[in-house]
């Protein structure tokens, strides 16, 4: 098809390129009446001037005489004029192979001819990459800009924001969620930790009404209660924050690591509201952070406004939690090891490869691959 | 497909190109009507397959196709329309192909209306158009192709420089490159004129429409650039002497002479081998702007082509355009012979001045452009010129220039009377004269040239009136005559008067800023008020709001004087999303004494803001009078007398009635 067009494109310009060329020749003496008809204009525009009184009468008559002597200067060369030549054939044919060479020439060094035209609505059309979180924001962006009372999707791509740390966008994708489809307690919920995480931990009147509306509309749900607890420790307000904690642990399953965490703040509130030293919190992986999921906190602390690296955890996490579920991908297993690595988590990347090497206990192969990388990043603290 | 398609039809023009050099050049040579007559279809069908391919660029842009890596790099997803289609110009290899569109317009229109021009002529001048393109055609496709892809796509675009974003900047650089290309024409038609050794009076009229409309072209772009850089910029001012403005500076200073040396070459058959030098000077400077902005030896906004083999690309068609002109005028135009002789005070006089200065001062802004990226590029040392070189040296060259320029029109060729010309003026003179006064009268402040710029200012509207008011008796003759006349008048003559009026303009306009600006730089918290120029301007406070690709901060004020409430301001600052990066908008109130402009800058401890403010007075005359300039062209260019492509008048030989009166 594209090479049809360009046939047809390079014939349609030799057409009417040659055109003229098997027509009759102009008649020669068409060359010198132009310069005459110049000439002409200019006596007539003298005697119009004079006629206007624009210029005297000797002034005019001398203007004459110098345009006069300039027609007949013309006339003299027509004289001379030059004789009608033939056209050579050879040079119709050289035109006719010269155009086509040099366009195909230069067109397939420098085109693409196989590339079809790939414009937005084309890019949405395709398959999705599931493991391109960029791809996968911009994708729903396009979507929500073309139809922005779309709540679902506003709905889908709140999370999204908060895994990859933008949190002023996730709280304006709750909000519009809660707009155009009516709030529940989840909407309300994410909206208030979207509010809270992106004023760096610190949660303002507005985070505090959405929480207290999540927990209004239900209140079971931990993490609204948890988020607000930390607010009260925020403010000062020990008392209230160890009764919220309280609460909050009698709520918890008391293995989990929410139970753990209120256990110890409620020790370290009750020592501040005493005026005692706060307990040093025990090396908890995971749990001693001061916010409850630690991951999002780290995230946007160390990330910053650094979109670009916030979409390297995001794509690393969804890596991670990927091999969780099916973990017999040694290529990714490996590849989540040396991500942790380079973005110095020593700790994870050490927790991944055990958790690879119990995967492949019984592949000699595997392993022998796992601790070279393990050497290779030098992670090997065993010695 | 459409990418696809685009491309090959750029390179399908660069292949007819070829062709019309070639072919045309040979077919005059042999003195072969057919051959010669192939120019025209070629340049109809180069500017026909340029069109096409500019097309599918765009329509690559307006459909985000990021598999152009071209589109991929400046533009994005959210951008809105007007900025997908400018952002096609606003980058190097776009706005390449909108220069050789151009370029290839100004071709088919001299092939479509230029059937008054003698065949050799039209095929030698264009022959060389077709070189110009073949050399610009030929840089684009192999260092600056715009139609290279990227497999697979990228999601979303790298963006577009958020500073470009704006609607004047949409339009200015087309109109500026209408004007740097226009002026190939003239040279073209000087070389065409050289190769064919026949330069003549008919010559300067044929060349002259085709000036004029770069010339027009090139003014439009360079106010549009100016008032650009006065609003986006928030600095307040409207010209920097930055090598960009500079660079498109000189061309119009040159084309300007070259204007005006045509006239005298039409009439008189006088300065021929001046005008063709001209020419040539007037398209090379063009070339050399083209050469600085492209070739990244400028670091501003303009240098987005930062790319050292596209820099040499660029000096090497420079040094094969440039030098071979120069070299073919030093062979050709000892050969010409020397046109009709005139006294020193007449029209042909007055215009010789004028070429003087305008070339002087051209000069002058060569030398402060370039000397100190010569002298970066030779040594170690780096100076910078700055405005207070230009102000001692462009502006008392050009002083004078504005003083004779009303005297012009009123002498006579070949032999003129100062003496009546200054009578006739001498209304215009006590115009000024009083202005001066008044003005240096009201003056409080400011500098004590101020009266005497915009009595000059005054001096050039009055004479621009007066000549035109002399030539229709205005004041001498009864009303039905005053009438016929003034219809009978020449538009160009109408066109000169409103070319000096809008120069008058812009004098009175740059210098009344100049003088007279205010300006105010402040901390205010929402609430507190400052004071500038009689207005008292009250912060509100800000709102932070969302735009299409960019998120605003906006800053409110209230502005009232006299304790009237006469306006609400809202300068912001944007931040764009996909750029990163932030641009100011200033907010203007429009009055008859000026400008109240504001800046809103960055927030202060305790909720204070920086807030800019200045009073411009009459700052819009600048930009007025050279939409003013730009009309006078536009009627001189519809005179009659330089219409193109008239239509084929009866082919009735001269009459030899004519000639034997001569004799």
């Amino acid at each position: 098809m594209l090479w049809i067009i360009f046939a047809c494109l390079t014939a349609a310009v030799l057409l009417a390129m040659l055109r003229p060329m098997f027509g009759a020749a102009a008649p020669e003496d068409v060359q010198d009446a132009k310069d005459v008809q110049v000439y002409r204009d200019q006596l007539d525009e003298i005697e119009a001037d004079e006629a206007r009184g624009l210029i005297g009468k000797d002034e005019a008559k001398a203007a004459r005489l110098e345009v006069q002597r300039r027609l007949l200067a013309v006339s003299e060369a027509d004289a001379k004029g030059a004789v009608a030549a033939q056209t050579p054939r050879w040079a119709i044919f050289a035109i006719g192979l010269c155009l086509p060479a040099i366009a195909i020439g230069l067109y397939a060094y420098y085109g693409s001819p196989k590339l079809p035209d790939q414009p937005l609505q084309a890019r949405l059309n395709e398959p999705l990459d599931q493991n391109n979180i960029p791809e996968l924001i911009a994708r729903v962006e396009a979507l929500l800009r073309q139809k922005p009372n779309d709540g679902r999707g506003w709905e889908v791509i709140a999370p999204v924001y908060m895994g990859v740390g933008n949190f002023d966008d996730a709280a304006e994708a709750y909000r519009k969620s809660i707009e155009l489809l009516g709030g529940t307690a989840a909407r309300y919920a994410g909206l208030g930790e979207a509010l809270m995480l992106g004023n760096d931990g610190v949660a303002t009147g507005p985070a505090r009404a959405a929480l207290n509306k999540a927990i209004e509309l239900d209140p079971a749900p931990l993490r609204p209660h948890i988020l607000l607890a930390l607010a009260a420790e925020e403010d000062g307000d020990y008392s209230d924050a160890v009764a919220r904690w309280k609460a909050i642990k009698t709520r918890a399953d008391a293995s989990s690591r929410w139970a753990k965490l209120a256990d110890q703040k409620i020790a370290e509130d009750e020592a501040r509201l005493a005026g005692k030293p706060v307990p040093q919190a025990p090396a908890m992986g995971g749990v001693a952070g001061p916010g409850p999921d630690q991951a999002d906190v780290a995230a946007a602390q160390t990330m910053g406004p650094e979109a670009r690296q916030s979409m390297i955890e995001g794509m690393v996490a969804r890596l991670a939690s990927k091999l969780e579920a099916q973990g017999d991908d040694l290529d990714g297993w490996l590849k989540l090891v040396r991500a942790y690595a380079v973005l110095n988590k020593p700790a994870d990347a050490e927790n991944a490869l055990a958790k690879a090497r119990s995967q492949f206990g019984d592949n000699p192969a595997a392993l022998s691959r796992l601790d070279a990388l393990e050497n290779e990043l030098g992670l090997n603290s065993k010695g | 497909m459409i990418a696809e398609t685009g491309h090959f039809a750029l390179i399908l023009a660069l292949a007819v190109a070829v062709l019309q050099t070639v072919v045309p050049i040979f077919g005059a040579r042999r003195g072969d009507a057919r051959l010669m007559g192939f120019a025209v279809p070629a340049a109809q069908a180069q500017f026909l397959l340029l069109a096409l391919a500019f097309m599918a660029l765009m329509t690559a842009y307006v459909t985000s196709d990021f598999s152009v890596q071209n589109v991929y790099q400046n533009s994005s997803v959210a951008k809105p329309l007007l900025y997908k289609i400018s952002a096609v110009w606003g980058n190097h290899e776009g706005s390449m192909v909108l220069w050789v569109l151009i370029l290839a317009l100004f071709g088919a229109a001299v092939a479509t209306y230029g059937r008054n021009l003698p065949p050799t002529l039209q095929a030698n001048v264009l022959g060389v158009q077709g070189a110009i393109g073949v050399a610009f055609l030929l840089f684009i496709v192999t260092t600056s192709n715009p139609f290279l892809r990227i497999d697979p796509a990228p999601f979303e675009g790298l963006g577009f420089n958020p500073v470009l974003q704006d609607p004047a900047l949409a339009f200015h650089p087309p109109f500026l490159y209408a004007g740097y290309v226009g002026f190939s024409m003239a040279f073209s038609f000087a070389i065409a004129a050289l190769i064919d050794g026949k330069i003549d009076a008919a010559w300067a009229r044929w060349v002259r429409p085709w000036t004029l409309a770069a010339w027009m072209c090139l003014t439009l772009g360079i106010a549009m650039g100016s008032w650009w850089a006065y609003y986006e910029l928030g600095w307040g001012g409207f010209w920097f002497w930055d090598p960009v403005e500079n660079a498109s500076f000189m061309p119009w200073l040159s084309g300007t002479a070259l204007l005006h040396s045509a006239l005298v070459m039409e009439k008189r058959d006088a300065l021929k081998v001046w005008t063709i030098l001209l020419a040539i000077v007037t398209f090379s400077l063009s070339l050399v702007g083209t050469f600085l902005v492209r070739s990244g030896v400028l670091t501003s906004v303009h240098a987005f082509a930062v790319d050292p083999a596209r820099g040499v690309f660029i000096l090497g068609i420079m040094a094969v355009f440039i030098g071979g002109a120069l070299a073919l005028f030093a062979w050709r135009a000892p050969l010409l012979r020397q046109g009709g002789l005139f006294a020193p005070i007449s029209r042909e006089g007055a215009l010789v001045f004028n070429n003087l200065i305008l070339t002087t001062a051209c000069a002058a802004v060569f030398v402060g452009t370039l000397y100190p990226l010569a002298l970066q590029s030779l040594t170690p040392e780096k100076i910078s010129v700055g405005p207070p070189f230009f102000n001692y040296t462009f502006v008392p060259l050009i002083v004078p220039l504005l003083v004779a320029v009303p005297f012009g029109p009123f002498l006579a060729w070949k032999r003129g009377d100062l003496a009546a010309a200054s009578q006739r003026l001498f209304a215009a003179a006590c115009v000024a004269v009083l202005a001066m006064i008044v003005v240096a009268a009201l003056q409080q402040r400011g500098p004590w040239l101020a009266p005497i710029g915009i009595g000059i200012g005054i001096w050039l509207i009055g004479g621009a009136l007066s000549e035109v008011a002399f030539r229709i008796k205005l004041f001498d003759a009864g009303r039905a005559e005053v009438i016929r006349r003034a219809v009978n008048l020449p538009r160009s003559a109408y066109g000169t008067m409103l070319a000096h009026a809008g120069l008058g303009l812009v004098v009175i306009g740059v210098v009344a800023t100049t003088a007279w600006r205010v300006e105010d730089i402040t901390a205010l918290k929402p609430g507190e008020s400052t004071e500038i120029a009689g207005y008292t301007l009250r912060f509100e406070g800000v709102r932070e709001s969302e735009g299409a690709n960019y998120a605003e901060r906006v800053g409110f004020f209230d502005v009232s004087r006299g304790g009237e409430a006469i306006t609400r301001l809202t300068p912001s600052k944007r931040h764009f999303n996909v750029e990163g990066s932030a641009t100011t908008e200033s907010a203007i109130h429009v009055s008859w004494r000026g400008d109240l402009y504001a800046v809103l800058g960055d927030p202060l401890e305790g909720g204070a803001y920086t807030v800019r403010v200045y009073f411009n007075p009459l700052v819009r005359l600048i930009w007025l009078g050279a939409l003013v300039m730009f009309f006078g062209g536009g009627v001189s260019l519809f005179d009659r007398r330089l219409r193109v492509g008239a239509p084929v008048r009866a082919k009735a030989k001269v009459p030899p009635m004519r000639l034997a009166d001569a004799k």
